[in-house]
């Protein structure tokens, strides 16, 4: 008896996933990085959500000129808002100049590979701060206003 | 776990509670690491991607408005943190429509310690085949193994309508049985 082709299809499914799944399991250190995430629930300050990314959510025709145009990023935790815009000069040089909404001066630190530094942020709730050359993940820890506010963001 | 599962484990994980958290990273990683493979990332980035959308899931735990879909959600959002890590690196992204896809790139073959694993005639040449497929089909039968139906993370990961599924998988399955024809006498039956 021939097996039907969606029989066919499932025999050689289950094939496949039997080799797949040798170097297609996520590595250990990875579900365990996962898991370490969830200590962001229990720090004091606010984990900021991602609300918009120019270098996804703008329309297809503005990302074409993204190469000149500056990376907008917005985060919003707690009934403030925080607007982000990565600069690049024409040496390389990479720098991200930040806005507070609604307008709180307070302090920043920039947290990079384990390296801290700090900037103030002025009474009409903007500040700028050096951003390492190369892109990856950054930690921004915002205090205005008496609460502190955490910002993950890959720039 | 079934859907009302899934939407009481992640309220008790927005509750703070820590084991609940573990149960979604156990039940949705094998899914969310096969999202973010999908892209040719490489090891380290593919690593950031799937990290950065459990992050995402933490900053959002509050505010999932399905809690029942939170899988549909994960895969989403790795795919959404794939292609933002691709355009960081500067890269083209691929067609997302299979039937433009034509891979005729000569593919480097895997020489490391993922081929020494698979010594078994058969299941080399299946990895073989497979490894010539469109990434699209990569994507999808990678995800295939790895979920459930009626496959919402299937379909939210590669953006595509939950019936196409059906469809694509049967003529990736072909292409599959096709390479493996090209790679030498088959039989589809033994081997097993």
């Amino acid at each position: 008896m021939n097996p039907t082709p969606e029989r066919a299809d499932d025999a050689l499914l289950a094939e496949l996933g039997e080799v797949l799944r040798r170097d297609h399991q996520p590595p250990a250190d990875v579900i365990d990085a996962a898991k370490e995430l969830f200590t962001w629930r229990t720090v004091d300050a606010e984990l900021a959500a991602l609300t918009f990314d120019s270098l996804l959510d703008d329309e297809p025709a503005a990302v074409r000129s993204t190469a000149a145009a500056p990376r907008l990023l917005t985060f919003e935790a707690d009934g403030i808002t925080l607007e982000l815009e990565v600069e690049a000069d024409a040496g390389g040089s990479r720098r991200l100049v930040g806005q507070v909404v609604p307008p709180r001066a307070g302090d920043l630190e920039l947290v990079v590979d384990g390296r801290t530094d700090r900037v103030p942020v002025d009474d009409v709730g903007r500040f700028v701060i050096a951003l390492p050359d190369e892109p990856g993940r950054i930690l921004l820890r915002l205090t205005v206003a008496g609460h502190g506010i955490s910002v993950v963001a890959v720039v | 776990m079934d859907q009302s599962e899934v939407a009481a484990t992640v309220r008790r994980a927005a509750a703070g509670d820590r084991a609940g958290w573990d149960a979604l990273v156990h039940s949705f990683s094998s899914m969310v690491w096969a999202v973010a493979s999908g892209y040719r990332l490489g090891r380290a980035d593919t690593g950031e991607v799937v990290q950065t959308t459990w992050l995402r899931l933490v900053e959002n735990l509050d505010r999932i408005k399905q809690p029942e879909a939170v899988g549909a959600w994960l895969a989403t959002t790795a795919r959404r943190e794939a292609l933002r890590m691709l355009k960081l690196r500067g890269r083209e992204i691929v067609t997302d429509d299979e039937s433009q896809l034509v891979r005729d790139d000569t593919h480097e073959h895997f020489p490391g310690p993922e081929a020494q694993v698979l010594t078994a005639d058969r299941n080399r040449r299946l990895w073989n085949a497979f490894e010539r497929l469109p990434d699209r089909c990569r994507a999808l039968l990678r995800l295939l193994v790895v979920v459930e139906p009626p496959y919402a993370e299937v379909a939210a990961a590669l953006d595509m309508p939950i019936g196409s599924i059906g469809p694509t998988r049967a003529r990736c399955l072909e292409r599959l049985r096709r390479l493996l024809g090209d790679d030498g006498p088959t039989d589809l039956s033994g081997g097993a």
